[in-house]
């Protein structure tokens, strides 16, 4: 049985592929296209699926889309039959977007199949934006039964959900409805404070920790109805979402004494304290659906999924509590993991096959489910293009050297295998560097990544001595980086109280442990286990990096600049490798060195490729 | 292993819609020169054959020829959703709006109630896999 999974048309556009329900491939589209969070049919991302998959042109048993669009139209049209005349503005700006493509999406998909040579399988299958997103977190854990919490902005109609895996069944419990949304919550902040609906929610909990939540009360009595189990309801006098074309509205701004900051101008205390505040809300609702979950269902497992699951601050909280006995989260918890999630739909419920349970672990292969590249073409390719590389065809001395640089504080690129699926680079799409230079995280914020100074990076370390760095139990696993973990105490420096001003470049430097730049300013950090059986190769890096400095553990941050989609292609790798002060680029098993590399020349401002998220 | 060769391709238009390219016009031409428009006929049959022609030799011209129909559609369609939609809101939803005030109908459950113990309600039964809704 194949089934191509799809989520389209929204944000994070992705394909996955599951033969016989095995995850074969997945991929985001914007990968190929290198246009970020592009929204579009995935038929490049499902080009590649099919391909890697070995899937003829008639041998697809089904596609399975991540939504149901006319569902979704639906509560597009109630909503504006409540608010009208608000919301002229935007009726106006959605509705030629829905009568020109997203009503026909069963049309549109058989298009883009015989674009990619495919014949229409017989069946089309369209499961819940949520199904989807629960099934994505159920089906591909390593537990039998759990249950499975699913926030997120919203889909058709449901913006939160409780579902009970077992086995191969899977079913919705409870539902919390449109507009009441803690993804939206959480976004109208991100607008508020100046950053990228759906792109720059990760900067607002990377900016949390920096201020006080001196606002959290405030959001309680005026923003939020919370309940003891975690429902809520949000009043609405305070958003404008439902009729405007932003997040919030004068009222809103009233309540935080004045105007939303503007993006790119400078972050003062406010944003920081209104970051700590949400941040500290979204924790409390998240931990508040934990235990009540925990409570009415008693099952002690717990999947996540849905875009506030990457949010990995609240999920640390939801682990460190011990509130389940085990939680497992979708790598690609966003709506780009909504295409695994409708393939599994597809092949567990409408096909009715049997799921099996690996023991020894999930069945996401480590999120490497994207391309990868063979040495001997990267090896002709560098050849044709003229760029000087040396090859090191034994793992053993390939690490030695990258470790080597890496221990002389160089930054290194490091491309290698399949490439991830999701948001995180987990070590094959990766920049590196040494955590235990305090200048590090400036250092690659600004010259290698042209992004906020803020910015916190994330550990890589190997799975086995991660609770040597980590307040984390030894058997606990953060394989995709979406936990958050204080470092060990005794590795930590005093560095007294919070400071009253706001002047973050110090504040950033300022070392806080002996592994300064993974450190954040709350004394945190978000951790990635390196297992041995998942990549080999990343995990004896880290061992021979722990050799030569006596730390096991690197700064890992995706392999792309600020706008940008994490690179993809060797070519894609080599681009961002020249134009960036990044000083060795590791290409499969070749390494290259900026120094010996022919001059780079874009035409114009390269930055200017890129829209800043 | 994914050989870099198969990196997938932007990939060409299907065969069928490049041949509606090129019928689609010359139609359009009969019909005007039974209208009477014989010169107008004319000029919409050699547009056809042109664009039909090179459509159907050429993928990237095809591929021009759409995006230069999209933009053409798009703007068509900017400019008649205030034209159509605007007054579908204001005369048609509008109204609906207004009366679903007035009977104090609230179909997004905004009003909060803070005596109730909890926002969590059963989601509706599914329609099944099959159907878009």
């Amino acid at each position: 049985m194949k089934v191509l999974g799809i989520s389209a048309f929204y944000h994070d556009s992705a394909a996955a592929l599951l033969c016989d329900g095995e995850l074969v491939a997945a991929a985001q589209e914007e990968r190929f296209t290198r246009i970020k969070h592009d929204e579009r049919f995935p038929n490049r991302a499902a080009a590649y699926c099919l391909k890697a998959g070995g899937i003829k042109s008639d041998e697809l048993d089904a596609i399975a889309f991540y939504d149901k669009p006319m569902t979704k139209f639906g509560r597009i049209m109630e909503t504006y039959r409540a608010v009208a005349p608000g919301g002229l503005a935007g009726f106006l700006k959605a509705m030629p977007v829905w009568f020109g493509q997203k009503l026909w999406v069963p049309s549109e998909i058989e298009t883009q199949l015989e674009r990619l040579g495919q014949v229409m399988p017989e069946r089309l299958i369209f499961a819940e934006h949520h199904e989807s997103h629960a099934a994505s977190a159920f089906y591909p854990s390593p537990f039998e039964e759990a249950v499975v919490l699913t926030l997120d902005g919203v889909g058709e109609w449901a913006t939160s959900s409780i579902a009970i895996g077992r086995g191969s069944e899977l079913t919705l419990e409870k539902e919390l409805r449109f507009p009441h949304s803690l993804g939206l919550l959480y976004s109208a902040f991100t607008y508020f404070t100046g950053f990228r609906v759906n792109s720059g929610e990760y900067k607002l909990m990377g900016l949390a920790p920096y201020g006080e939540p001196i606002y959290a009360q405030n959001i309680l009595d005026h923003l939020i109805d919370l309940k003891a189990d975690g429902s809520f309801r949000l009043n609405m006098e305070y958003f404008g979402y439902l009729t405007e074309l932003r997040m919030t509205n004068e009222r809103f701004a009233e309540l935080f004494g004045g105007p939303a900051r503007s993006p790119e101008s400078r972050i003062t205390r406010r944003e920081m304290d209104l970051a700590r505040s949400i941040q500290v809300i979204t924790e409390e609702v998240v931990l508040r659906i934990a235990r009540h979950t925990r409570k009415a269902y008693g099952i002690p497992n717990l999947c996540l999924a849905g875009g506030v699951a990457l949010n990995c601050v609240a999920n640390g909280k939801v682990l460190s509590e011990r509130i389940f006995d085990q939680l497992w989260i979708q790598p690609a918890a966003g709506d780009a993991g909504g295409a695994v999630g409708a393939a599994y739909v597809a092949y567990h419920k409408t096909m009715e096959q049997p799921r099996s349970v690996s023991g020894s672990g999930d069945a996401m292969k480590g999120s490497y489910l994207g391309p990868s590249f063979g040495d001997d073409e990267i090896g002709d390719w560098l050849e044709q293009s003229g760029y000087p590389a040396e090859r090191f065809d034994d793992d053993d001395v390939w690490a030695d050297q990258v470790s080597g640089e890496l221990s002389n504080n160089r930054v290194v690129g490091m491309h290698q295998g399949r490439m991830e699926f999701g948001p995180r680079a987990l070590g094959n799409r990766s920049i590196l560097g040494d955590p235990r230079s305090p200048e590090m995280q400036s250092t690659m914020n600004l010259k290698i990544k042209y992004r906020e100074s803020f910015r916190p990076f994330a550990p890589s370390c190997a799975a086995d001595t991660a609770h040597e760095y980590f307040e984390l139990r030894e058997e606990d696993e953060s394989p995709y980086m979406l936990l958050v973990a204080p470092v060990k105490k005794e590795r930590c420096v005093d560095t007294s109280a919070r400071r009253d001003g706001d002047d973050l470049i110090s504040w950033v430097n300022e070392a806080r442990s002996d592994l300064p730049s993974i450190t954040h300013v709350d004394y945190s950090a978000r951790v990635q286990t390196v297992d041995e059986m998942q990549n080999p190769r990343y995990y004896k890096l880290i061992k021979a990096f722990g050799k030569k400095t006596g730390i096991e553990v690197l700064i890992n941050t995706s392999f792309n600049v600020r706008g940008e989609p994490i690179v993809c292609t060797p070519e894609d790798a080599y681009r961002c490798f020249m134009r960036t002060q990044m000083d060795v680029l590791v290409l499969g098993s070749w390494v290259l060195h900026k120094e010996t590399q022919p001059e780079w020349a874009d035409e114009g401002d390269w930055r200017q490729e890129f829209a800043l998220d | 292993m994914f050989t870099w060769s198969e990196m997938p391709d932007p990939l060409p238009t299907p065969a069928h819609r490049r041949w509606v390219m090129f019928v689609a016009p010359c139609l359009v031409a009969v019909i005007v020169y039974y209208l009477g428009h014989h010169v107008a006929a004319g000029v919409l049959l050699a547009v056809g054959i042109t664009v039909g022609i090179g459509t159907l030799v050429s993928v990237g011209f095809a591929r021009a020829f759409e995006r230069m129909a999209a933009f053409l559609s798009l703007s068509l369609g900017t400019g008649l959703r205030w034209v159509l939609l605007a007054p579908f809101y204001l005369l048609f939803m509008t109204p609906m709006a207004l009366f679903n005030r007035l009977w104090a109908h609230d179909p997004l459950q905004l009003g909060l109630d803070k005596t109730k113990e909890t926002y969590w309600s059963t989601p509706p039964k599914s329609s099944g896999y099959d159907r878009p809704y």
